[in-house]
């Protein structure tokens, strides 16, 4: 018999998925709202018992689906880092929808809210089913019922641009997904399993024995292609900057700081529990992503500068982001990964903060997310102001914020692998600087004096938000060294 | 040449997909984007179901007292599976397309963009 707790992994799923059912009935959009804040709130709260359980008793456990034993049956499996996961990105999600609520109210029509919350519980499901999915089969599942929501998400405020980068953002997805499929069925090929465990026992013994190298190698490399894809690395990040600048406020933090990150997590369960770090150093597919990553970071920080606009700014951070969570997989040692994984965490809050106090400040401009229009903004709003302050200060790596502590960790781990110290510090100092270049001149812009800025009633859901959003930010600057603990101790469990 | 026959499959799916990837990439029609998803998806199914298939096997239900063989019926599971998804992706996109060409009377994306940076609806 299962302690209770075992079965909570797939309770979180089931519930968020009949829950969307039954916000679409309800045809309320602030009821939605409530059913679907009440939903993070549980899974958030079921996630922390699954990460409380699993530190104590040292082990990660499996939960089979209708007890078929495992190379026939689907498995979930939880451990320390699923569970500090799931804990962290329901928290995310709850807090930039009551961050971007007022602009939901006025972007989605009113017949519609209870969709556009349908929408974000089957994106909760689809993370929480790449967080403890256990085979790929299930995973290439949710990363098409992923596209699905995400593009309804994108396409909140209907617009011909929202509905181009929807359109843009399927195709790119697809591609994503066809090759990922294409990896997997060769890898099926090869070995005749699809579960995790089974297949990372049998890749191993075909290396050991010679066999099948070159197809194991192309599923590898067309299976992180696919997640590449996904997760807007730096080759494949052209449908992001459009999805994200015109949708509503929660939607554009959401696709950001979450949505990204469920594709990354994927990539380190291929790396780490279907292949193996030596495998993934052999086919240089580290040697890939670390030169992946390392572009990226430059690349998204310079487009970052030319951009005129608030939102595409931010979204072209966002492939810069990605580059530091590439890189960190990249160093190919088990703190890198521990890196990236505390990166995904400082960028999903970081992110989300700095998504919602622009929504907020452009409140004040009849939203309109050009620098010239927001001018002043801050003083209209001095907690949004505020927020997107700090958030501009983290993301540069001002320390005690959250973004400190990511580059923190991230050039720690760097020391760990000699051939790569120097790039990783240098790049890591340059993108800094790249990033204080473009953020700096935004936040001077925000607090200058302008006569054209109209004040706007008292909107509370946002500070409880933003003031969250802040104590969170402050916790991963200051607890790195716990944190990171947490997560090499779930990176164990793999 | 008995080498080549031996994985049609597996050759024909790779061209299909070539072409599916390639049409879906580069073409500016939408309608042809959307074709050359769902071609690039049959090729994967086509790969998936060949490695599944056993000459002269049988489809996978079992009937008590015969000894006969059957395919391998997990990859067909999966194609099932995989179909159902991109029905439901190419309906989406289906959808998408009408709502742009009631906006801009065009399905040449490329006039579409150009069309909504100049803000027209």
């Amino acid at each position: 018999m299962l302690p209770l707790v075992c079965n909570l992994p797939m309770i979180c799923l089931l519930l968020s998925m009949t829950v969307g059912i039954l916000t679409a009935l309800v045809r309320n959009g602030r009821r939605a709202f409530f059913l679907t804040a009440a939903l993070l709130v549980a899974v958030t709260a079921a996630s922390a018992a699954v990460l409380v359980y699993t530190w104590n008793t040292g082990e990660s456990f499996t939960y089979t689906l209708g007890l078929y034993p495992t190379p026939v049956g689907i498995e979930l499996r939880a451990g320390v880092l699923e569970g500090l996961l799931a804990t962290c990105f329901p928290v995310v999600m709850l807090l930039s929808i009551l961050g971007g609520y007022r602009d939901i109210c006025q972007d989605v029509p009113a017949g519609k809210q209870s969709y556009y919350f349908l929408m974000l519980d089957l994106l909760l499901a689809t993370l929480l089913g790449l967080i403890y999915t256990n085979d790929l089969f299930t995973a290439f599942v949710f990363l098409e019922v992923s596209t699905i929501a995400g593009s309804c998400i994108i396409l909140s405020r209907e617009t011909g641009e929202t509905i181009l980068a929807s359109i843009r953002y399927i195709i790119f997805s697809t591609l994503g997904s066809g090759v990922f499929l294409l990896g997997l069925a060769i890898l099926y090929q090869c070995t005749g399993h699809l579960h995790m465990d089974t297949l990372h026992t049998m890749i191993q013994l075909h290396q050991r024995r010679g066999e099948y190298l070159l197809p194991l190698m192309m599923s590898f490399g067309l299976l992180l292609a696919g997640l590449a894809f996904r997760s807007a690395l730096f080759p494949f990040h052209g449908w992001l900057p459009g999805s994200r600048g015109s949708s509503t406020t929660a939607s554009s933090a959401l696709l950001s700081s979450l949505f990204l990150k469920g594709f990354a997590v994927m990539t380190l369960k291929v790396i780490l529990r279907v292949f193996s770090l030596e495998s993934a150093a052999e086919y240089r597919i580290t040697d890939m992503l670390f030169l992946l990553g390392l572009v990226g970071m430059v690349f998204g920080s310079v487009r970052a500068l030319m951009q005129k606009d608030a939102k595409r700014m931010a979204a072209y951070s966002t492939v810069a982001q990605m580059g530091y969570v590439y890189l960190g997989i990249g160093l190919g040692s088990a703190v890198g990964i521990a890196a990236a994984v505390y990166h995904i965490l400082v960028h999903a809050f970081t992110k989300a903060m700095l998504f919602t106090s622009i929504g907020a400040l452009s409140g004040t401009a009849h939203h309109s997310k050009r620098w010239a229009d927001l001018r002043g903004s801050g003083r209209a709003r001095p907690l949004a102001g505020a927020a997107f302050t700090l958030a501009a200060l983290s993301l540069c790596g001002v320390p005690v914020l959250a973004g400190f502590g990511g580059k923190y960790v991230l050039s720690a781990a760097a020391f760990g692998v000699p051939g790569r110290t120097a790039v990783t510090l240098a790049v890591l100092v340059v993108s800094a600087l790249l990033n204080a270049l473009y953020f700096l001149p935004a936040v001077i812009n925000i607090w200058s004096p302008s006569e054209r800025v109209e004040t706007v009633p008292r909107d509370g859901c946002y500070g409880v938000s933003a003031l969250c959003f802040l104590g969170c930010n402050l916790v991963l600057g200051v607890g790195f060294v716990p944190l990171t603990r947490l997560i090499e101790t779930g990176i164990s469990m793999f | 040449m008995e080498a080549l026959l031996s994985m049609r499959y597996e050759i024909t799916s790779v061209v299909l997909f070539s072409i599916g990837f390639m049409t879906l990439l580069l073409h500016p029609n939408l309608i042809k984007k959307i074709i050359g998803l769902n071609i690039m998806d049959t090729a994967v199914y086509l790969f998936l179901a060949a490695s599944g298939y056993i000459d002269g096997g049988y489809a996978p239900v079992l009937r008590p007292g015969e000894d006969v063989v059957y395919i391998n019926p997990l990859p067909s599971s999966l194609v099932l599976t995989g179909i159902v998804v991109s029905m439901s992706v190419t309906a989406l996109l289906l959808a998408l397309a009408l709502r742009l060409y009631r906006k801009y009377n065009s399905l040449d994306l490329d006039v579409i963009v150009l069309l909504a940076k100049q803000g027209k609806e």
